[in-house]
């Protein structure tokens, strides 16, 4: 085991997938533009160099009809240049693209060439109907506040073009994170948006705003009149997106697979959070093909895929067109932002877990990599290298990238990335933010945890049982622990616990347990016949003990009835 | 309809991505979330995100929509009176993505 991470340690090179990130970060990669497919033809040269043969590229249309689990496919959408202006009661530019690619929401309709002036009418919030009532919003141009929501731009934004609306102004920045990322202490952060236009139903703009230049607006509408001169250049149209497959051929059940998914879409320019993705997925290859090559390690008895989609529709696309054999993928990591620096950014790696719906071996497993892989300092008595600079945690199932489809089709499906994110989708987010040794890190983890899971037969599955068992002991005594805590509360104010509380903790208990022992049999996906047969025994052995722990909590807690 | 924490919802529409909150509007979501605080204020807004995916993941034709709102406060912990989850059932149903048993 530590022998198979320190091979990788030896060889996969964070400084690579850095100067990747910086590649890709050179190209705006909306769905369909120039850039994502620059950004794709990229990925698939660099495939080529690593030697990777087995690649196969399914296009399919953007063109706002083209359906996949039921979902239309957006249209594609090319931005140019972008530039706002204050004409009148005073001349100032608002912002403009060339500085802050983000500024312009995807699917806006371009102005005439030159631009367009228009009155300006605050809406506030663009909430509620009220914020609109008696005012001048047909043909002219709104300012939309922002909020913590992010949502609320998307509904403020249908509101203001469905009363004709021609372009929307806003400060948004979303997903705030005190004290690091909020209006006031990222006051240049301009926050990409999108535009609830992805159809092509409204013939408007979007754009958003830093700080300083919301102030100003703010404080000049409260005077009077503003007339804003914006000029638009983008295109909506038919487009095509592309899924780029590469295989590494498995040894015994090749049409099994591992597999690492990215994407070369990105809401802007820089984007270094989606470049990180599919540069440390390239990475991951060559070592992978490396080792493999040079007879370090053997081939892995399932294959391992690597699949640069466009975010979320490339998912789409491939589970619908794969979906009687879709059980063949075993695990699926889903790659985001995984080389922010952290000290820059305030951020750390994070393994969001597979959801409880389906449960997965991956989450326990996957913890203990992460406790396992090589680190970069040692306790100050020994020379072991124990100790991470790098901040890997594990969390919740996070509804966020490709992870989310994956995971509603039962595919064990992991979320790599880092949280929070102080430059999340602004022109800010540059390259020069990402870590090599946070992309080593991640990478080293998700390898070896790729090339374990590719070739698990009845003796891993065992020791990974054992793994879950372990942490299942912790979790379960924990709601006791909880308990306990719980009445000391109690205690201290007085008041008796009531048979409802103690049946909360009763019943958190016989979930967890539950979901423990699911997760122990979910081992049976990477087994054959006859090792599932022989697994029966060891899956029972495990459910005797977990109950037995469940039990005896169960009776603790019903003494305090 | 009039829906209860003892339906057991299935799926209508097979095979895709969740729907998330379907069916319930930008402002009922925000109400319902307000609701929703009174008893746990450590929900937010996009806290509903995991919990709609969690919701449609679970519809299997045996849970009830109680079993499925408990599975759901558990794994998030979350300290909820189920009943909330009954908006979440009326927009799925009322999008024609469930229907009940």
């Amino acid at each position: 085991m530590k022998n198979l991470s320190e091979k990788i340690f030896n060889t996969l090179s964070g400084e690579k997938a850095k100067e990747t990130t910086t590649d890709i970060c050179n190209y705006y990669r909306s769905f369909g533009s120039a850039g994502y497919h620059a950004a794709t033809n990229l990925v698939v040269n660099k495939l080529q160099e690593i030697g990777i043969n087995d690649v196969k590229i399914t296009k399919y249309p953007l063109d706002g009809k083209y359906t996949k689990l039921n979902q239309k496919m957006p249209l594609a959408w090319e931005p140019y240049s972008a530039s706002l202006s204050i004409n009148n009661p005073i001349q100032e530019e608002i912002v403009n693209f060339s500085d802050s690619p983000s500024c312009l929401a995807w699917w806006s309709v371009p102005t005439n060439e030159g631009g367009e002036t228009r009155k300006l009418v605050d809406v506030g919030f663009g909430e509620n109907k009220i914020d609109f009532l008696n005012k001048d919003i047909k043909n002219n141009y709104v300012f939309v506040k922002g909020t913590e929501i992010p949502d609320g731009w998307r509904h403020a934004a249908i509101n203001a073009m469905e009363l004709g609306a021609r372009g929307i102004i806003t400060d948004y920045l979303f997903y705030p994170t005190h004290p690091y990322r909020t209006r006031t202490s990222v006051p240049d952060a301009v926050q990409l948006l999108r535009l609830p236009n992805q159809f092509g139903k409204y013939k408007a703009w979007g754009c958003s705003i830093n700080y300083n230049s919301s102030k100003r607006l703010q404080q000049l509408l409260k005077l009077g009149d503003v007339y804003v001169n914006a000029d638009i250049q983008c295109k909506i149209f038919e487009g095509e997106g592309v899924n780029i497959e590469a295989t590494i051929k498995g040894s015994k059940y090749p049409d099994e697979c591992v597999m690492f998914i990215a994407h070369t879409s990105a809401g802007t320019r820089p984007g270094a959070n989606c470049a990180a993705g599919p540069s440390l997925m390239l990475e991951i290859a060559r070592t992978i093909k490396y080792l493999i090559e040079d007879k370090v390690i053997k081939e892995p008895l399932r294959s391992i895929k690597f699949l640069f989609v466009a975010e979320g529709k490339g998912s789409n696309v491939y589970i619908h067109d794969n979906l009687e054999n879709i059980k063949n993928v075993k695990t699926v990591f889903c790659f985001d932002s995984v080389g922010h620096h952290q000290e820059k950014l305030n951020s750390n790696l994070m393994f969001y877990k597979h959801p409880d719906s389906s449960p997965s071996f991956i989450n326990d497993y996957f913890i203990d990599i992460i406790d396992k892989i090589p680190k970069d300092s040692s306790w100050v008595f020994k020379d072991d290298n124990d100790i991470s600079s790098i901040k890997f945690l594990p969390a919740p199932y996070t509804v966020w990238s490709d992870n989310h489809t994956w995971a509603a089709f039962g595919i064990p499906s992991p979320l790599i990335m880092s949280w929070p994110d102080k430059y999340f989708h602004t022109q800010l987010l540059t390259p020069d933010n990402t870590d090599p040794r946070v992309f080593k890190h991640c990478g080293i983890a998700t390898t070896l945890a790729a090339l374990e899971i590719a070739s698990v037969n009845i003796e891993e599955a065992y020791r990974i049982s054992n793994i879950i068992f372990n942490y299942s002991i912790f979790r379960i005594n924990k709601i006791k622990i909880n308990f306990l805590d719980k009445l000391a509360e109690y205690k201290k104010s007085n008041l008796n616990i009531n048979k409802n509380n103690i049946n909360y903790y009763i019943k958190k208990i016989n979930y967890l347990a539950k979901i423990d022992i699911n997760a122990i049999k979910s081992l049976n996906e990477l087994l054959d016949k006859n090792e599932i047969n022989e697994f029966k025994n060891v899956i029972k052995d495990f459910k005797n003990k977990i109950d037995y722990i469940k039990n005896e909590n169960i009776n603790y807690l019903k003494s305090y009835f | 309809m009039i829906i209860n924490i003892n339906h057991i919802p299935i799926k209508i529409i097979l095979n895709i991505s969740p729907p998330g909150l379907a069916g319930i509007d930008f402002l009922e979501k925000k109400k319902l979330i307000s609701e929703m605080q009174k008893e746990d204020p450590k929900i937010i807004y996009d806290t509903m995100r995991p919990v709609g995916d969690e919701f449609w993941n679970h519809i299997d034709g045996i849970k009830t929509l109680k079993t499925i709102a408990e599975n759901i406060c558990f794994q998030f912990d979350l300290l909820l009176n189920h009943e909330h989850f009954l908006k979440i059932a009326e927009g799925l149903y009322k999008s024609k993505y469930i229907d009940f048993k």
